[in-house]
């Protein structure tokens, strides 16, 4: 009996003992991520916008990572156009090429995904600006929403009607967008660049880069939305000098041109030339800003070992920088302004070419020498050269969907007038008829696409 | 809440105890478990002395000795695997040993027996009300099993080994009662000697094109005793947020009473590629671009997307006479692979006192050169008594594990899909090769050197003769290094692979647990007996990782210091920590009915902050109907029990999942590396373990005097609050993950998921004669699984090779195959050639098929011939399911197509019609996988008696067997046994995978 209670009384004298430890023994610390509460002070406002940076290079530019190449706006907008084509294996990227983006493709829901993860960080970062008064009118504030609203550009101009912008906050809680129009994605991304010159401008000379950023992307949108005269009113205080670039690193693997490392390093993707019939001819032309050459060795061909592959030289190293709006970009838009008013569009395209604008340091990039003068061939074909150049000069830069696209939504084109791959495909059946990347799959779980869009939005609309 | 489930299940434990126990006279009862037909005695018989906590276990005699049993009318009960229960009273006394010997009748069906419970001690399985799988090796010590996935493999009914390739040290899927979990892992709880262990299906974090690398097969099955399966929550509800995939409990060698008993065995062996791999072929023809190419298919020709300009090209890389033809280098069909063992235990000890030590030693090189596992395993076990009333067992493991693994699957690295993705023409370069040739291929190394410590301590103290304590702990202390090298200007996939380069990254994973617990038995009148239990566990997994790469490697070295650009570094930290509580009460009436309920209470470090505990009861009953005195006497049906139970258990969120969090980056800014950050995940902070419910019924049967003997059960199981990485719109802005495998979307309990199914066990003694002794083991299962619910608004979430082959939908299995199907084809022109036109398909994606198997079944004969010859045949197969042939797909419709079809017309329509349609769908190569195969044949030559006593050993045997014989199936693939992604929780396919092999090994067995 005695022992009985002995034992009882020390059994339980464990248990009490043990039982408020439970809780303690529970508590984990985690060093190695940041807790939301730790990005939103006013400290960590600047590394909120190199936040913004990072993830709008990876959306934008990408990385060769992933034992491939990270699908970004540039390559895949290259793709789905008459910029590059396939020459690898990756089926949910032939269909891109072949102008069948299907509903269902992983591969393409990522940049999808990553295009709108940069648009949330940018707008993490200016909103936190926003928050604190030393910070509000910085350039640094217009400088996130500057990127922001080139985000809304890209959605605009690479998908098709429909995209929602959704957000999250802190606790984790989602805040389903509705699908805005393509307009209406223009008209926003309006309204970002708007709070970004004003920001910009209140910030002084330090907010000169950020300034004249939002003025490129103000009149791109514009431009998109067929106000051509507008957008050159935005840009024309921008000189000709300017450049934004997005830098790539050797620092990380996200951080390396995703561009080259989807050509050079891949050999996932060659450079076309009359893609589809109607395509530019990127290499025939063989123009200083295609610069371009056919692989040799281990890269005459692509990946499949089959599609003759062609490296692009614009982005020859992994470090190579990507030119996100430029001075130049201004003066096309201008030029573009100046051709549907009767202005002088020949004369500011041949200033252009008299002087092409040196934007790279001449150890990362060769400067392209004077072009020969255009001349005018008139009507249709005027058109047709206005693009042609600004295709060249923008080339891979995630133009020239949004450029085919307004060539049929403005300028009344059909799809083979502007120049999409019409026909038989190279790799066997024909091209298909999308002229805008699919939104993803996944977005139906945003309830309000979802009801708008339950089998996906129309690819075929300009 | 949790303190206060402990506190009660411990006081009801104390409280409901009789109290009027005293001290009483000892006496000691000493005796020998014999087998009834032949007279053996029984080695690792359990000896309980009822109605008190004590007991033993029979020496390498057979005898056994139990003191300080109090005076009186005692019963004392033998329990032992695969024999009749026996109990036999005895007198004992004061003055001298109580003498017993206890007869057991052999059985086809294990009724009795015992097995380790959550709480570190042992109960027998008539008690139990579910069936419980046992693996004993000693029975197959014989064959050619060399990992424990081959000791599982076709086993046990309801326990699935799904192979992934036949990559020496690569990995598997083990799946009990199917998958209950959509995203999170569905491999049971793996336990060793009370140590929870580290079980991971994808131990590896550099990759080889898909294969990976299970932990599971760093143990050595000739170390182990027996092997208990649990096999889902009516089981395990005990075993708490962790076993809702079941539990694999193992438990390591032992030393029994007696003198020193050593056991060499040496084994070697060889064993290649069977397979045939097909030839590859093009067609000469000209591109509208004019661009000659020598992919002019019948799909290109029929849209006019070329015209043929030559004749039908044939190549075959493997088996061209090229200079990496039967080189050293290079995977050829006469390549073939070693296997070699080399391993010696001891194994003795006293009455108080038992030891088993062990060194095993096994060399397994594949058939590609850099390819190969070396196996180094030391076991240390001793239990001692310390007192008459204490028991200690400690157990110690330690593993050397060295694996490189091959370059494969997704991957033209790879060399069978350099081959098998080649050209149709030779070429100087390449030679054939879709990637680099053989000897560029073979200088990228992927290893992983492992160095595992396993410890355990069990400890059992009886302080009154009611009440048993047991105090368990275990530690799984895993280190692990991977690495990666790869000279400059081998490989020339990538410009950045030409560079070379050299990764390396340490972990250390460290799982303690720890549990508490208490047993209280007692008499409630002659004929009812109550056993309560009360305890509380603590487990923590912990992770850290540090991660080191860096290109231009310097020619000769593998050292990160010979890196010259590029260098990234990272750290990985993850900690996982359950704390739990148990009470469980059972009540047994004449030994022969039982009844349990139990609950279990835990909390997780893991669980979102808005939750708090989580309860998992269970009960059960058994009845062992033929014991009953109306159960009729007669020579049909011997013995008969009945079963049912009902329990829960959950899976626990894994670390992160219910917080929001960024990561930390580094980003380009102005020409300069910044510091930056990413979302790292948003989280939900109401998650809460996944909740499985199974209930389970059956009945145990031995026919024909035991001869005959079967287990039959049916089990119901279904998951709620399922754990979902539910898509999140990307509109959202959260994508997160590792950089090529971008994920949208959270863990949230918002799924269900049901299993349904069969599992019979039939076993036969067909002879037992003095000489011949013949026996039959069958074995089949089913599997219905069923996703029931995704959540309100949640779409189908599509996944798998190709990022949209497999979907998890609801109303169909997890992971389902859906494409859109071929209904028809006709060759309406007649000219010999299916065109696109000429195939019909379905309109939208359709459910094709379950990627994992819906039947499975064994069959088992072992033939004995005057106790010197032994003949063993297994034969198993699996059914119902369906395997993506993706290998054949990009063969006929990718960026590579090669297969005939795509070129021949010649080549049968139906393939023809296959090879058009892939262009629109890959499900035309989902492919029915079902599958017969001669697993194994084994014949053992055993030395006779007369030999042994002249050799002084006693023991003596040679083993020679063949491993994986023969296939019998309509896949069209190289092997139905074949993923890709090796352990992959979900994603399954067949792509470029390396087949399985083929082995003869030859082993010697030696006691002495």
């Amino acid at each position: 009996m005695i022992r009985h209670r002995l034992y009882t009384t020390a059994i339980l004298a464990v248990v009490f003992s043990v039982a408020p430890a439970c809780e303690s023994a529970l508590e984990v610390e985690d060093p190695t991520v940041a807790a939301p509460g730790t990005v939103s002070t006013e400290a960590a406002v600047p590394t909120t916008l190199n936040a913004a940076v990072g993830a709008f290079q990876l959306a934008y530019s990408g990385a060769p990572g992933g034992g491939s190449f990270i699908d970004s706006q540039v390559t895949t907008s290259g793709i789905l156009s008459d910029e590059l084509h396939i020459s690898e294996s990756f089926p949910t990227r032939i269909d891109v090429d072949q102008r069948e983006t299907r509903f269902d493709n992983g591969t393409m829901l990522q940049a999808y995904a990553r295009l709108h993860t940069a648009r949330r960080l940018a707008e993490f970062s200016a909103d936190l600006h926003a928050q604190f008064p030393a910070t509000t009118n910085t350039a640094g504030h217009a400088h996130a929403l500057a990127l922001a609203g080139y985000t809304y550009v890209l959605f605009g101009e690479n998908y098709c009607s429909g995209v929602p912008f959704s957000t999250f906050d802190d606790a984790g809680a989602v805040v389903y967008g509705e699908p805005l129009t393509t307009a209406q994605i223009f008209e926003q991304a309006i309204v970002l660049f708007d709070e970004a010159i004003a920001a910009a401008t209140a910030a002084g000379s330090a907010g000169g880069e950020a300034l004249n950023l939002a003025r490129v992307g103000k009149a791109r949108a514009q431009l998109n939305l067929n106000l051509p005269a507008d957008a050159a009113n935005s840009v024309g205080a921008v000189p000709t000098s300017f450049v934004y670039r997005i830098f790539h690193s050797t620092g990380t693997a996200r951080q390396n041109n995703g561009i080259w490392g989807a050509n050079q390093n891949r050999r996932g993707v060659s450079i076309s030339d009359a893609e589809g019939v109607n395509g530019l001819t990127y290499r025939t032309d063989a123009d200083p800003r295609v610069r371009q050459q056919r692989g040799t060795g281990t890269s005459a061909f692509g990946f499949d070992n089959t599609t003759p592959l062609y490296l692009q030289l614009k982005y020859p190293a992994q470090t190579s920088s990507v030119i996100l709006a430029s001075g130049l970009e201004a003066r096309l838009i201008e030029a573009e302004n100046q051709q549907r008013t009767g202005g002088p569009w020949l004369a500011t395209l041949n200033a252009l070419r008299a002087a092409p604008p040196a934007y790279y340091p001449a150890a990362e990039y060769p400067n392209i020498a004077t072009l020969t003068p255009l001349a005018d061939p008139g009507g249709a074909a005027s058109v047709n050269l206005l693009f042609k150049e600004r295709e060249y000069w923008l080339w891979l830069t995630s133009h020239r969907v949004g450029d085919l696209r307004r060539l049929m939504r403005q300028y009344g084109r059909t799809e083979a007038q502007a120049g999409w791959p019409t026909g038989s495909y190279f790799r066997g059946g024909n091209y298909g008829a999308h002229v805008s990347m699919n939104i993803p799959f996944d977005e139906l779980n945003n309830p309000a696409f979802s009801a708008a869009f339950p089998n996906g939005c129309d690819a075929t609309v300009p | 809440m949790l303190n206060r489930l402990l506190l009660l299940g411990v006081c009801f434990t104390l409280v409901s105890v009789p109290v009027s126990l005293s001290a009483q006279q000892r006496g000691t009862v000493t005796g020998t478990v014999v087998d009834v037909a032949t007279q053996r005695p029984l080695v690792g018989a359990q000896i309980q002395v009822l109605g008190t906590q004590l007991g033993t276990v029979t020496n390498q005699q057979g005898r056994f000795v139990i003191p300080n049993v109090p005076v009186g009318t005692r019963e004392v009960r033998v329990t032992i695997l695969g024999y009749t229960q026996a109990t036999q009273t005895v007198q004992v006394t004061a003055d001298a040993p109580a003498t017993v010997t206890l007869a057991v009748r052999e059985t086809a069906i294990a009724v009795e027996g015992v097995y380790v419970t959550a709480s570190g001690e042992t109960q027998r399985r008539r008690e139990a009300g579910n069936t419980v799988g046992t693996i004993n090796p000693a029975e197959l010590e014989l064959t050619s099993i060399n990992n424990v996935a081959q000791l599982l493999t076709a086993r046990s009914p309801g326990v699935t080994v799904i192979s992934s390739s036949g990559t020496t040290g690569g990995s598997q899927r083990i799946r009990i009662r199917g998958s209950n979990s959509v995203s999170l892992s569905n491999e049971p709880l793996l336990i060793v000697d009370g140590v929870r262990l580290n079980n991971s299906a994808e131990s590896n974090s550099f990759g080889v094109g898909g294969q990976t690398i299970s932990r599971l097969n760093d143990l050595n099955p000739d170390e182990i005793e027996n092997v208990s399966i649990l096999k889902g929550p009516a089981a395990a509800a005990m075993y708490g947020t962790a076993a809702a995939n079941g539990v694999i409990q193992i438990t390591t060698k032992r030393g029994r009473a007696g003198s020193p008993r050593w056991s060499l065995v040496a084994e070697t062996g060889v064993l290649w590629d069977p397979t045939e791999y097909p030839i590859n072929y093009g067609w000469r023809g000209t591109l509208p671009n004019g661009t000659a190419n020598n992919q002019c298919t019948l799909f290109r020709l029929s849209t006019n997307a070329c015209v043929r300009t030559g004749e039908l090209l044939t190549f075959s890389p493997l088996d061209a006479a090229t200079p990496f033809r039967n080189a050293d280098n290079f995977l050829g069909k006469d390549r073939a692979g070693t296997q070699n063992k080399l391993g010696l235990s001891v194994a003795g000890g006293s009455e108080t006192f038992t030891y088993f030590v062990s060194g095993d030693r096994e060399t397994e090189l594949g058939n590609y050169p850099n390819n190969e596992q070396e196996r180094l395993n030391l076991r240390a076990n001793i239990a001692a008594r310390l007192r008459e009333n204490f028991d200690l067992t400690i157990t110690t493991g330690w593993t050397n594990n060295y694996i490189s693994l091959p370059q494969n699957d997704n991957n033209l690295l790879g060399q069978v899909a350099g081959a098998l993705l080649g050209n149709a023409v030779d070429d100087t370069i390449r030679r054939g090769y879709a990637g680099d040739a053989p000897d560029r291929l073979a200088q990228l190394k992927v290893d992983q050197d492992v160095r595992r410590f396993l410890g355990g301590l069990n400890a059992n103290f009886r302080p009154l003769q009611w009440l048993s304590l047991v105090a368990q702990g275990g530690i799984d202390g895993l280190f692990r290094s991977d690495g990666q090298t790869l000279p400059a200007n081998t490989v020339r996939s990538s410009a950045l692979n030409l560079l070379g380069f050299r990764g390396s990254n340490r972990a250390q994973f460290i799982n303690y647990n720890l549990s508490l617990g208490a047993t209280a038995s007692h008499p409630l009148n002659a004929e009812i007996t109550a056993q309560t239990s009360a305890g509380v566990q603590f487990q923590r997994e912990e992770l850290q990782r540090t991660d080191a790469f860096g290109r231009q490697l310097l020619a000769g070295t593998e050292r990160l210091s010979g890196t010259s650009s590029q260098f990234a570094v990272d750290e990985l930290y993850e900690d996982n920590r359950t704390i739990g509580a148990y009470v469980q009460e059972q009540l047994g009436y004449k030994d022969r009915l039982f009844l349990t309920v139990a609950a279990r209470g835990d909390d997780n470090s893991a669980f979102g902050a808005d939750f708090g505990l989580v309860v998992y009861p269970s009960a059960s009953a058994s009845w062992v109907l033929s014991e009953e005195a109306w159960f009729p006497e007669q020579n049909i049906v011997n013995s008969l029990r009945v079963r049912t139970a009902l329990g829960t258990s959950g899976l626990r969120p894994t670390f992160r999942d219910a917080i929001s969090f960024f990561t930390p980056v580094s980003a380009a800014v102005n020409a300069t590396d910044v510091p930056a950050f990413t979302v790292g995940g948003i989280g939900d902070p109401s998650l809460k373990p996944e909740f499985t419910r199974e209930i389970e019924a059956g009945f145990d049967v031995g026919l024909l005097r035991d001869r005959l003997g079967a287990e039959v059960t049916y089990y119901n199981k279904r998951s709620r609050d399922a754990l979902i990485f539910r898509p999140l719109a990307p509109s959202v802005g959260a994508a997160r993950g590792a950089l090529g495998n971008l994920a949208t979307g959270r863990f949230e309990n918002i799924g269900k998921v049901s299993n349904t199914g069969w599992e019979v066990l039939v076993r036969a003694q067909a002879l037992n004669l003095r000489n011949v002794r013949w026996e039959l083991q069958g074995t089949f299962s089913n599997n219905n699984n069923k996703l029931i619910e995704l959540g309100e608004g949640v779409t189908p979430i599509i996944f798998g090779l190709g990022a949209n082959t497999q979907r998890h939908t609801p109303g169909f299995p997890i992971g389902g195959y859906w494409d859109r199907r071929m209904t028809s084809f006709d060759d309406a022109n007649s000219n010999g050639i299916i065109e696109p036109a000429e195939v019909v398909l379905t309109d939208t994606a359709e459910f094709i098929g379950n990627p994992n198997p819906g039947r499975e079944y064994a069959f088992a004969t072992t033939l004995t011939l005057f106790e010197v010859a032994r003949l063993n045949v297994s034969i198993d197969g699996k059914g119902d399911y369906v395997l993506n042939n993706s290998t054949r797909f990009f063969r006929c419709a990718s960026a590579f197509v090669n297969c005939r079809e795509a070129y021949d017309a010649s080549a049968p329509l139906e393939d023809q019609a296959r090879a058009v349609a892939a262009a629109t769908t890959r499900g035309v190569y989902f492919e029915d996988a079902s599958f017969v195969k001669l697993r194994e044949v084994a014949l053992t030559l055993m030395a006779p008696t007369s030999w042994n006593e002249r050799l002084r050993v006693s023991g003596l045997s040679i083993t020679f067997a063949g491993r994986n014989l023969k296939t019998w199936t309509d896949y069209t693939g190289f092997d139905p046994e074949l993923n890709w992604a090796g352990g992959s929780n979900q994603s399954v396919s067949d792509f470029l995978t390396q087949p399985q092999l083929r082995y003869f090994t030859t082993r010697v067995n030696l006691n002495f």
